[in-house]
């Protein structure tokens, strides 16, 4: 009984909630005649198409920089290995891996210098982290204008110049992944076994990263700096490393995003890609300075189940599309929750 | 939570039954006060479209006016002729309305009441010089799709624009374009 | 340290303390000769956007005295403002009537949601600017259940103009022609050509004058010292929660208010978004005119708002004639916007830790120094 007591407090209520009505929501879904086999199919390839984004809040979590608001970076850089993998026409698996390769200089570039950033304004990263995420967004929205590309199948037409809002990824590198090795059962569900492979991957790297050397320093660094100097880790140094993989992963993300969604999408796009990592993080089970890899699991698979499910089963239910307004209540009702919690002090 | 309990607690003051009764009243004055002038604006700023109208009827009783001038509390008077129908906008419920013929020279002045919760009311300006009551009635939307149907629809009655049903999401990323 | 360099140093400091004001200045400056726009066809719209915007942004003040930072949960007093509009066009009620009618409602939603906003921050001390912030989006999932399900479904519309086809839930665009303008015209002043809202600035006069005798008070005064050490206030029998309540509260019912004078400047309602962006357009502003997260004064409103809306006039046309695309200078003038607010965030973060390690090594004495050479060291690599 007091186990089960202790492990609703550790859990929390709100996670506990959000997770009974998603089981709700599968039991429902026969009922008002939403295909169960097609809902898991989906919610598996959307789980692979966020989880490595959710999975790039882990190490600046871990080190002690909080909820990577300015993910926005990494998913620029992203965009840029992948604009520019279709540029030099790079097709198959070496465009996939071409992209990702063509996304690291940025990535590296863009998450040494926000992480130096970060270093300065201890205490206040999130929210500053926030507004440079907006305003690298702007700024790349001109440069996205601007840019020499030439690519047809990426520039407007008319004018001959400036990137397209949304770039197909078809005949390059479309659901590379998703289609390697895929199970196909029946006619509606399809196993991505290339994408769930690519993801418990980079989970796997992460882990045992988190264990090694440098992984460990940094989480002495997130959980006590003061005591992490004292024994001789370089806290900006490990804080900087943090943030570079962040925007890393986060860059890795997108790309995988894009091959399974089949598009690119430019301009204002990569904000809305932010919150839902955070709120997917922390509805796993995370706080704003503690991150497992069990939470990023379970958190994508859970806020992402959400997403697949409401809308399917809520509106055959109630014939209105309250999908929406579900996902921003349950996203930033999470975000909110584990921002009012009182941080645990770890050892 | 915690610092709210660690402060030292506030003195209780002794609160005497009839200070707690006058605290009450005064609240509760406060209350109707604040309802009231909800119900003031409501009284004094609901807005009403009065039709002004200058046509025959079919049973005889009564013939447009051949010309006048009508105007509505202060504002601008306008000409009608025989078939004519225009409208005023006003603020509040008590108004009046100053006809003056053109044929007679008579002018008349009266006042009048809309209901409140009445958004359109037609005056016919040949039946209130005749007299027949009631000269003022509430027009409602059947009534004028019903007219619409036989002559050119009033303009100006429906104009709120339609929109797609979903409205934006509220995440940050997408910007609008900043509203000037 | 001759006297040479004194005034070459008070001349460095006076640069990075205003150093968002005088980049934005140079920047406006810059952009003007190529909009190609006239001088009083910008200060015509700087009146214009003074009249609109001053309100929302002074409501900013109270949250930075207490230490609370820049209040972005403002949004949620905007959406309290934006119910009572919905209500006033719904009942017909027209002119100022319907303004101070949509005052009368949004007041208590607001006052409640002020509240729970206080209630929030107070659980997160020290996050509370991103707290708002998501707070905001949270409420704003609420609002968007209110009023696209429950208005016309729940709580009966009269008006079926403002519902949407399908019978129930609000349009995404709502004509306040009934009360379009009506603060701004019951005193228009033409003066030189300028037409001038005076009950509108009076109005605003009156938040300044109310700010000031506040911060004179009592309350005012708790309010300072909660914002400079709470640790200090709650020893000295200040109650640090409730003031910081009452902080947030008035923050929240000034912004309902504020984005009722601005909406009726407008004259119309984007239902589901006309709050997004009131948060960030207040903040920038007051970031713009000079104040930091701790200190603001009633000038930097003024001088913010003008600086940041001659930006904002200016920005697009000369975009266009710059670089052939007004969209380059709609998302310049986007990048200029949220790009002040984050350097401003970044020099007040910057300044307080250098001063607090100052303020440490004035403490320690001689053992700090080898301490903070290595951080000097880092401050250098960086």
């Amino acid at each position: 009984m007091r186990d089960l007591k202790t492990f609703i407090q550790d859990f929390g209520w709100p996670r506990i909630i959000i997770f009974l009505f998603l089981v709700f929501l599968f039991i429902m879904a026969p009922f008002v005649g939403v295909r169960l086999d097609a809902s898991i199919s989906d919610v598996l390839n959307r789980f692979g198409q966020y989880a490595i984004l959710v999975l790039a809040m882990v190490p600046m979590i871990q080190s002690g920089c909080g909820l990577n608001f300015g993910l926005a970076l990494g998913i620029v850089a992203g965009l840029l290995g992948a604009t520019l993998s279709l540029q030099f026409e790079l097709r198959g698996f070496l465009g996939f891996f071409g992209a990702i390769a063509l996304a690291a200089p940025f990535a590296t570039l863009f998450g040494w210098l926000y992480g130096k950033l970060l270093n300065k304004v201890k205490g206040e990263e999130m929210t500053i982290a926030m507004y440079i995420g907006f305003s690298f967004i702007m700024f790349m929205c001109i440069m996205w204008l601007i840019l020499p590309y030439n690519n047809p199948t990426m520039i407007w037409g008319y004018a001959g110049k400036g990137l397209r809002t949304t770039i197909t990824v078809e005949g390059y590198w479309l659901k590379i992944l998703n289609n390697f090795l895929a199970i196909k059962i029946g006619q509606f569900f399809v196993f991505p076994t290339g994408l769930i492979l690519f993801v418990a991957f980079c989970a796997f790297l992460m882990w045992v990263f988190l264990r090694s050397r440098t992984g460990t320093a940094m989480t002495a660094v997130g959980s006590n700096p003061e005591f992490a100097r004292a024994s001789g880790v370089d806290v900006d140094r490990m804080r900087t490393i943090s943030v570079i993989i962040s925007t890393f992963l986060g860059a890795v993300g997108i790309i995988v995003y894009q091959q399974s969604f089949g598009f690119i999408q430019l301009y204002t796009a990569p904000g809305p890609m932010v919150f839902p990592a955070v709120a997917a993080i922390l509805i796993g089970g995370a706080s704003i300075n503690k991150a497992s890899m069990v939470n990023v699991i379970v958190g994508t698979f859970l806020f992402q189940g959400l997403l697949t499910m409401t809308p399917s089963v809520i509106n055959s239910v109630l014939q209105t599309d309250m999908s929406e307004v579900i996902r921003i209540i349950v996203s930033n009702g999470m975000i909110l929750y584990a921002l009012t919690r009182k941080i645990k002090v770890s050892k | 939570m915690s610092a709210a309990k660690a402060r030292p607690a506030a003195p209780l003051k002794t609160v005497d039954a009839a200070t707690r009764t006058r605290r009450l009243v005064i609240r509760g004055v406060l209350l109707a006060l604040y309802l009231g002038l909800m119900v003031l604006m409501i009284f004094t700023g609901r807005r009403h479209t009065i039709l002004i109208d200058n046509k025959d009827t079919t049973d005889g009783s009564y013939e447009a006016i051949n010309g006048m001038e009508v105007s509505i509390d202060r504002q601008e008077p306008s000409e009608y002729w025989p078939g004519d129908r225009d409208k005023a906008i006003v603020q509040g419920q008590r108004h009046t309305i100053k006809v003056s013929v053109f044929d007679d020279g008579t002018e008349v002045a009266k006042s009048f009441t809309v209901p409140l919760w009445t958004d359109i009311v037609i005056i016919s300006v040949p039946k209130m010089l005749k007299g027949i009551e009631p000269w003022v009635e509430p027009f409602t939307m059947a009534q004028q799709i019903e007219e619409a149907q036989s002559q050119p629809a009033l303009e100006g009655m429906s104009y709120q624009s339609d929109g797609p049903a979903a409205p934006a999401a509220g995440e940050p990323g997408a910007p609008q374009p900043p509203s000037p | 340290m001759s006297a040479q360099t004194i005034p070459q140093n008070k001349f460095l400091k006076f640069l990075t303390q205003n150093a968002v004001v005088i980049i934005f200045v140079i920047i406006t400056a810059v952009a003007i000769p190529p909009s190609g726009l006239s001088l009083p066809y910008i200060l015509q719209e700087v009146i214009t956007r003074l009249g609109r915007n001053s309100f929302l942004v002074l409501a900013l003040l109270l949250p930075i005295y207490a230490g609370m930072g820049l209040n972005f949960g403002m949004t949620l007093g905007a959406m309290a403002g934006q119910i009572g509009l919905i209500f006033a066009v719904n009942f017909g009620i027209a002119n100022w009537q319907g303004l101070l009618f949509a005052l009368l409602v949004g007041l208590p939603i607001s006052v409640l949601l002020g509240y729970i906003c206080g209630l929030v921050m107070n659980k997160a001390k020290g996050r509370e600017m991103v707290t708002g912030y998501i707070l905001a989006f949270f409420i704003n999932g609420i609002y968007q259940f209110f009023v696209l399900y429950m208005l016309g479904s729940v709580i009966p519309i009269r008006n079926p103009a403002i519902v949407l086809s399908r019978g129930y839930g609000i349009r995404n665009t709502l004509n306040l022609e009934s009360v379009r303008q009506s603060l701004d015209n019951i005193l228009m002043l033409r003066v030189g050509g300028f037409a001038i809202p005076v009950v509108t600035f009076l109005i605003i006069a009156l938040l300044c004058v109310f700010i000031v005798w506040f911060k004179k008070t009592k309350l005012g005064q708790d309010m300072r010292a909660v914002g400079q050490d709470m640790g200090v206030a709650e020893a000295s029998g200040i109650p640090v929660e409730k003031t910081r309540i009452v902080a947030i509260l008035i923050s929240t019912v000034l912004a309902c208010a504020g984005q009722i004078i601005f909406l009726q400047n407008m004259g119309n309602l984007a239902t589901y978004n006309a709050h997004d962006q009131t948060g960030f357009f207040a903040v920038a502003a007051i970031l713009v005119g000079g104040a930091s997260v701790t200190r603001a004064s009633i000038a930097n409103v003024f001088i913010g708002v003008v600086l940041l809306h001659a930006m904002f006039i200016v920005s697009p046309l000369a975009g266009q004639k710059l670089f052939g695309s007004a969209m380059i200078g709609e998302y310049f003038r986007q990048f200029i916007g949220y790009g002040v607010i984050a350097l401003s965030l970044v020099l007040y973060a910057y300044r307080t830790r250098k001063a607090a390690a100052e303020a440490r090594l004035s403490l320690r004495g001689g053992t700090a120094s080898a301490n903070e050479a290595s951080n000097g060291g880092n401050g250098g690599a960086k």
